[in-house]
């Protein structure tokens, strides 16, 4: 028996559509029974329109894709969440550039999508893999992802969202005087929360730098 | 008894000392001066001689005032020597180039000592024309000097009969003389004085104020030892009490002026005077018989005889020949009372003795019956009259004389009036001046404040706007930064991924192994590739972290920027715990233009090839910049600080920090500032 599966390539790179396309041509060829209908699309409301028209079982989708014009969708994660909602059976496999664990955090705890994979990890073969594994209903996380995963688990600091928020812009450059503009917090409460990050890692006394590395070290971001 | 004598004798003594008093060190004529002064080394002739030289000197240098002071000094000589003449000359020559160089003190003195000497010679018009010049110029003599020509003038005015003014002079002379320190030769004056004005008194009939004169001239006389004033006061003191017909007490005063008999060898004609007079004071009394006085009177007249012509014994003479006719008047005895009275008025007549002559002309008158004895009242009456006529005329010409006087006494109040108004105005001027001067002062401080305010506003402000500056540029650069790693992410890493993910899917089967495996290390390479991108991506981001604060990128790259254009290596080093954001801008400010005047010292003097600039933090307040560099060197205690270290060193006393400099010759310099923060 043949299953068609139809699939929606979210990514605005033609040469990454084009490669998956190749590895889902690949994987039918190895697996007979898999019949693939490819669609694509490059930016929010065509990937949400798509969805929404035809049937779509399985989406692989970007996270930095262009948003939507009425500004509701902003990134693959809310995409991936509104698609969600209208197919709750649609699977997703997310594939994204981003390798830094907040965003890992994020994209999992929001989206909890069947399979995460970092760019920089895929290979022809666990691409493969992961198709499989997502075909068989099993979660499928790619190096990185797994190596972060582990990270948690093994700490136990307790970090809200304003601290992650905090530690992801830092670690992205923004400076302290700017950071009010993305956290919904005083500069006085931001200063007093880099304080006590620092108390929580056991860095006192050393500069925000620091701080990110052993952030980073310790799986936050 | 007549003064005239003592004006003599006080003319003499008291001629004015002249004291030279210039001010250029003309010193030969000076010791010159002084030896012809020295009376008691030198002989008169001797004095004249070093006078003579010294004024011979003075008119070489040509300055008039020495010349003056040298011509007086020398007319006194003369005087001394008595060559009357050449002192009448001398002084006449000094007046004359006085007034031509308005030299008012010599005009004064030279004044007075040709109306002393016209007064001496009883040349009365020209002694009041002197006199009353040299009192013009009295303000201008010197304090001690200035009642000379008031006792003169006394003395001239009471010879005119014009009792009231000499008067006036002999009180203005008292009050000069009471105004100085007590001196003996001013004692004497006074004591002139007094005698003068009592004799002046009796001949008003103010008896009673005549007596009180003369006590005082006696009282002074003894406090003196000066016996023969005290006789002579004793004498017209005695004359006061005969004209107030009290005999006895007159006769009482010629016994006491006649108990010291040394009188009778020093002065036997004085002593004849008292005598005579105190004989006819006893005939006057009446109790004493007519022969006994008539042989005392004649033991007086006899005296005289022998004598040759002199004033004082033609005067003693004529006075006894009246004594005697009187008395032989009274004892009818009317042939020697002729005899005596004509000879009375003959002698009187000679010396110009009035008074003697008046009446001797109204005891013969007296004596002679019929016209002869009209004809002598007549002529009694003639110069009774005459006299009057010429005491009145005198009183008109001095009084022209001293109204010429007012005159320029007016004048002079005017000058002086004159004088006071510039006095005023100039010291107006000048405190206004000062005023002026003290409003620009202040005004200048104020300036000078307000321009340090601005000057260090400006230095803020210009700091600011480099930290504004600052800013941007780290904004752009940021944002730049920004850019590109978000565009080697997005689109540079993505389509890479998408060649890579599309190449492993083409089916290299049909190839050699070789192939494959060459393949495989490419598409390994790729991946590394991209991983090099992401890393590179990532630290642009991250590169704003690095900075630690704008004011040290800006001396970094302040430090940076002059070594590269002065070729020398420069390492720039700061305490991590240094929290520039809590540092006053000030301070800042000051810091920067630090760093900026001793790099510029570096530069321009040490010829360094590496410069260290170091901060750290010696305590939690304690700020401490470093700037060293391995120059050439000098002597921090010899070398005179140029322009660039003061600065360094006012901008650090500002900030109320320390500051040193070590310095070792070809090895280098440090500068060590610290500061409180």
């Amino acid at each position: 028996m043949i299953k068609t599966i139809h699939v929606l390539i979210v990514d605005d790179h033609p040469l990454i559509v084009e490669a998956y396309k190749n590895a889902l041509l690949y994987f039918s060829n190895q697996n007979k029974n898999f019949e693939f209908v490819i669609s694509k699309a490059s930016n929010c409301d065509d990937a949400y329109q798509k969805v929404k028209d035809k049937i779509i079982d399985l989406v692989f989708l970007d996270i930095k894709i262009p948003p939507s014009k009425d500004g509701k969708l902003l990134s693959g994660e809310d995409l991936g969440l509104a698609m969600k909602t209208l197919r709750p059976s649609l699977k997703i496999i997310v594939s994204t550039m981003f390798n830094n664990n907040f965003r890992i955090n994020n994209i999992l705890s929001v989206l909890n999508p069947e399979a995460l994979l970092i760019k920089d990890d895929i290979q022809p073969n666990n691409l493969l893999a992961a198709l499989a594994s997502v075909f068989d209903d099993m979660p499928y996380y790619s190096k990185t992802v797994l190596k972060f995963l582990r990270k948690r688990i093994t700490n136990t600091y307790v970090l809200d969202k304003n601290d992650m928020l905090l530690l992801y812009h830092l670690s992205k450059g923004v400076r302290t005087t700017d950071l009010t503009k993305y956290i919904p917090l005083s500069h006085g409460s931001i200063e007093r929360r880099k304080k006590q990050l620092k108390g929580v890692f056991l860095i006192d006394d050393c500069d925000d730098s620091e701080l990110i590395r052993v952030a980073e070290e310790k799986g936050f971001i | 008894m007549k003064p005239l004598q003592y004006f003599v004798v006080l003319l003499f003594a008291g001629v004015l000392n002249l004291q030279a008093q210039n001010t250029i060190p003309v010193d030969s004529i000076y010791i010159l001066r002084d030896l012809s002064r020295d009376k008691e080394t030198y002989s008169p002739q001797q004095r004249l001689r070093f006078a003579k030289r010294s004024s011979e000197l003075a008119r070489q240098t040509g300055i008039d005032s020495i010349i003056l002071n040298n011509n007086l000094d020398l007319a006194i000589e003369y005087l001394n020597l008595g060559d009357l003449n050449t002192y009448l000359k001398l002084n006449h020559k000094s007046l004359k180039l006085a007034i031509d160089s308005k030299s008012n003190r010599i005009i004064s003195v030279a004044s007075l000592n040709i109306g002393g000497y016209y007064g001496v010679r009883r040349n009365i018009d020209s002694a009041f024309y002197y006199l009353y010049k040299s009192l013009k110029y009295n303000n201008y003599n010197k304090a001690e000097d200035r009642h000379s020509v008031h006792l003169y003038l006394s003395y001239m005015e009471g010879s005119t009969g014009n009792y009231a003014e000499s008067e006036y002079h002999s009180i203005k002379a008292l009050k000069f003389i009471d105004e100085l320190p007590e001196t003996i030769t001013l004692q004497h004056d006074k004591r002139d004085i007094y005698y003068y004005m009592a004799s002046i008194l009796r001949r008003e009939g103010n008896y009673k104020m005549a007596i009180d004169y003369n006590n005082k001239s006696l009282i002074i006389s003894k406090e003196l030892k000066d016996k023969l004033s005290e006789l002579h006061t004793l004498n017209n003191m005695a004359e006061v009490y005969r004209e107030l017909d009290k005999y006895e007490e007159a006769i009482s005063l010629y016994e006491e002026a006649l108990y010291d008999e040394s009188i009778k060898i020093e002065d036997p004609i004085f002593y004849a005077m008292l005598l005579v007079n105190k004989a006819y004071a006893q005939f006057q009394k009446g109790n004493n018989s007519n022969q006994n006085i008539i042989s005392q009177l004649k033991l007086g007249y006899r005296i005289n005889d022998t004598l040759d012509r002199d004033y004082e014994k033609l005067l003693l003479k004529s006075a006894t020949s009246y004594y005697l006719s009187k008395v032989y008047q009274k004892s009818q005895q009317k042939d020697s009372s002729y005899k005596y009275a004509k000879e009375a008025y003959a002698i009187a007549k000679d010396i110009g003795e009035n008074e003697i002559l008046l009446d001797a002309l109204l005891v013969l008158s007296e004596l002679e019956d019929g016209d002869k004895g009209k004809a002598h009242l007549r002529e009694h009456i003639r110069i009774n009259d005459s006299l009057l006529q010429l005491e009145r005329s005198n009183r008109d010409k001095f009084a022209r004389i001293r109204y010429g006087t007012g005159q320029i006494e007016t004048e002079k109040d005017k000058v002086e009036k004159e004088r006071d108004w510039l006095y005023g105005i100039s010291i107006g001027l000048i405190s206004i001046a000062m005023l002026i001067l003290v409003i620009i002062a202040q005004r200048y401080r104020n300036n000078k404040l307000q321009f340090a305010k601005d000057q260090q506003q400006a230095n803020e402000e210009i700091y600011q706007l480099m930290i504004t500056q600052q800013n941007k540029l780290e904004e752009g650069r940021h944002q730049e930064r920004y850019r590109i790693s978000e565009e080697l992410h997005d689109g540079v890493l993505s389509k890479l991924f998408g060649v890579r993910l599309g190449l492993g899917f083409i089916d290299v089967k049909g190839q050699t192994q070789d192939d494959v495996d060459k393949y495989k290390a490419y598409m390994g390479q790729i991946q590394t590739l991209e991983k090099d991108i992401r890393i590179l991506s990532h630290d642009l981001r991250q590169d704003g972290l690095s900075s630690k604060g704008s004011f040290n990128e800006i001396i970094h790259t302040f430090i940076t920027k002059q070594c590269e254009l002065h070729n020398f290596k420069s390492t720039f080093t700061t305490e991590d715990s240094i929290n520039w954001s809590t540092i006053a801008e000030k301070t800042k400010v000051h810091i920067y233009r630090i760093i900026q005047e001793s790099m510029h010292n570096v530069i321009k003097h040490a010829e360094a090839t590496e410069l260290s600039i170091n901060f750290k933090k010696e305590n939690e307040a304690i700020l401490v910049l470093e700037i060293s560099d391995n120059g050439k060197g000098f002597d921090a205690k010899v070398t005179h600080r140029g322009i660039g270290l003061k600065n360094v060193a006012s901008r650090v006393k500002k900030l109320k920090g320390d500051f040193n400099i070590a310095s070792i010759k070809e090895k280098g310099t440090t500068l060590r500032i610290s500061i409180a923060v």
